[in-house]
């Protein structure tokens, strides 16, 4: 289809989803405060772990290094926020499936375009609030992170990859919703997969060799992980390498595996409700 | 048009018995149903038909409509619609078809009602010439402007109707799908959303399937009408035939100051025909007699020279009891 017709479309459902987001002012203070919360409650832990270690590093990372690391992993992860188990989950509970199934577009392009206007809008008010005080720190005297310009330009390629793989990843899980009607424990099983396996919580550095060949495999530590070292300049030329070709053929793989899933879902659909 | 033949579905639901101990046992050894909800039912549908499917709650008509929109694959059997497959094909069935689900509605809860329509507009790819002579028709037909700024949320049911109506045949469908479009609308209401159907039928060639259990929608609207019963096709034809041999039932209650036990005493001092039914329910007294044979007058007359009446009302045969009397005797 025409590029042209095809955004024509679907922003319609951008941006109604972001005026909506806009609209709970209250909703999106307190979420903004949890955040700055949680940055606060790592860093917390991360001084205690270190001031009990014998050494200044840990697995290459200083106290410096982790507090930059939870800061750029927050910007990461809200690029990459995505999150149609909601979305899907409501239409099916209320049976307002029925009413997108109506309509001449594709249910997912649609979940996803919907899923854009709440993550423009996180970008604004969380990711741009980061971006610019990465920017002041060292204005007022405190040494920030130093990304090359190739470093930014790989790292939003590898943003916009890490969010169609958690589009598509956190999709598939929604389809679970049709056979199980178990949002909140399927809502919470993805949550704290994505938060070990994609280095949210510690770097994917830290757990031992063995376990981490197989994490580096699997499609979470493509999600925030891989653009996160390369803004810190951590990943090395070999590794680099490696963890892109990940990032595509799970952008790839997913794109396409949900793409059948939703089809084969959608013809045992029941419709909830008249 | 609308063709479909053999068509089931069936979906598997999962028992639960009651209590905790049931739930537990529910908990660890689901029990698994299989429910019918529409059973080897064919039918044909021409161009420009208005098509009246009723049957009771939960008989199937919504599950058939389901199927025909593309939105639920059936278990067995075909349909094809305007010469595509709705379940393989959903996309494009979707440019050809409206639909109103009168329980629910596509239109933008917080936005106003002409942000919905731009929105369509977008999603159906029509170009703004088509659409600004589409809605000026529209709003002849539904007088769509009164609360076009207003937002969704705040439209009475009526409104808010004929605004989903008008959202359905925004992209100049060829056919509309109406379920249950007057539940819930007053008289008046009621009497303005069959207008419009009527003259939308007649202006655009739409051919409509409407679900109802409003008797007189089918009445005024519809030429043909097919009834469903716990998932099977019972009649297909014209309403003449079905409303001759039921629809003429009429119930008259009364509620009595004095107090009766048994219907006999009533039969002792009542001296009616052997055609009028009576009997004791929640609302009194109740007469169930043939409206072509009796007049309301007469009999109400008698009973108020008899009895000291608090209180009286009149109701008609609804479509279930139709569909029920139909069902008992297998055909009609």
């Amino acid at each position: 289809m025409n590029l042209g017709l095809y955004f024509r479309r679907y922003l319609p459902f951008t941006k109604a989803s972001f005026s909506v987001a806009l609209a709970y002012r209250t909703h999106i203070l307190l979420w903004i405060f949890a955040n700055i919360l949680e940055i606060f409650m790592m860093v917390m832990v991360w001084v205690a772990v270190y001031s009990s270690a014998t050494t200044t590093t840990l697995y290459g990372f200083s106290l410096r290094d982790i507090i930059f690391y939870n800061i750029i992993m927050t910007l990461s992860s809200s690029m990459v926020f995505m999150m149609p188990l909601w979305d899907v989950a409501e239409d099916y509970f209320d049976g307002k499936i029925a009413m997108s199934l109506i309509k001449p577009i594709d249910y997912k392009t649609m979940v996803f375009f919907k899923n854009l206007g709440g993550n423009i809008f996180r970008n604004i008010m969380i990711s741009f609030p980061i971006i610019v005080l990465m920017m002041i720190l060292p204005i007022i005297g405190i040494e920030s992170i130093h990304p090359t310009l190739p470093q930014i330009g790989w790292f939003i390629l590898s943003i916009v990859l890490g969010l169609w793989i958690n589009f598509t990843s956190n999709f598939i899980f929604s389809l679970l919703v049709f056979k199980t009607e178990a949002t909140f424990g399927l809502f919470q099983l993805n949550e704290i997969i994505l938060r070990i396996f994609s280095g949210a919580l510690i770097p994917l550095a830290f757990f031992p060799d063995w376990a981490r060949i197989w994490i580096l495999r699997f499609p979470y530590a493509s999600i925030q992980s891989t653009p996160t070292l390369i803004l810190l300049g951590r990943l090395e030329n070999t590794y680099f390498k490696d963890a892109f070709l990940w990032q595509i053929f799970w952008a790839i793989s997913l794109g396409l595996l949900s793409q059948y899933l939703w089809k084969k879902s959608v013809h045992s659909l029941k419709v909830l409700g008249g | 048009m609308i063709e479909v033949s053999h068509l089931t579905k069936s979906f598997t639901q999962y028992e639960k018995e009651s209590g905790l101990m049931g739930l537990l046992k529910g908990f660890f050894n689901a029990k698994k149903k299989t429910i019918t909800a529409v059973d080897d039912v064919s039918f044909t549908i021409n161009e420009g038909e208005i098509v009246g499917y009723i049957g009771a709650n939960g008989a199937g008509k919504s599950t058939t409509i389901k199927m025909l929109t593309g939105i639920l694959t059936p278990t067995h059997g075909e349909v094809c619609v305007n010469g595509i497959i709705p379940h393989k094909d959903r996309v494009k069935n979707a440019l050809n078809i409206g639909v109103v689900f009168g329980q629910r509605t596509q239109l933008w809860w917080d936005l106003p009602l002409g942000e919905s329509f731009t929105i369509l507009k977008e999603i159906y790819l029509i170009n703004d010439l088509d659409y600004q002579q589409k809605m000026k028709e529209l709003n002849d037909i539904l007088d769509l402007n009164e609360f076009i700024k207003a937002p969704v949320r705040t439209l009475s049911l009526g409104q808010r109707m004929r605004a989903d109506i008008a959202a359905s045949l925004l992209h100049n469908p060829k056919i509309l799908y109406l379920d249950e479009p007057t539940i819930g609308l007053d008289v008046n209401a009621k009497l303005k959303m069959r207008q419009a159907i009527k003259q939308m039928n007649e202006k655009f060639k739409t051919t409509v399937i409407l679900t109802t259990h409003d008797l007189d929608d089918i009445e005024e609207l519809c030429s043909r009408i097919l009834v469903i019963d716990q998932g099977r096709l019972i009649y297909d034809g014209d309403l003449a035939t079905i409303k001759e041999k039921y629809g003429s039932t009429l119930n008259l209650h009364f509620q009595l100051k004095e107090e009766i036990n048994s219907i006999e005493e009533i039969k002792s001092r009542l001296e009616f025909e052997a055609d009028v039914v009576l009997k004791l329910t929640d609302l009194g007294l109740t007469l169930e007699f043939d409206k072509r044979l009796h007049k309301v007058g007469t009999l109400t007359h008698k009973v108020m020279s008899h009895f000291e009446v608090l209180d009286m009302s009149i109701s008609e045969t609804s479509i279930e009891k139709i569909v029920g009397d139909i069902y008992r005797e297998g055909k009609v």
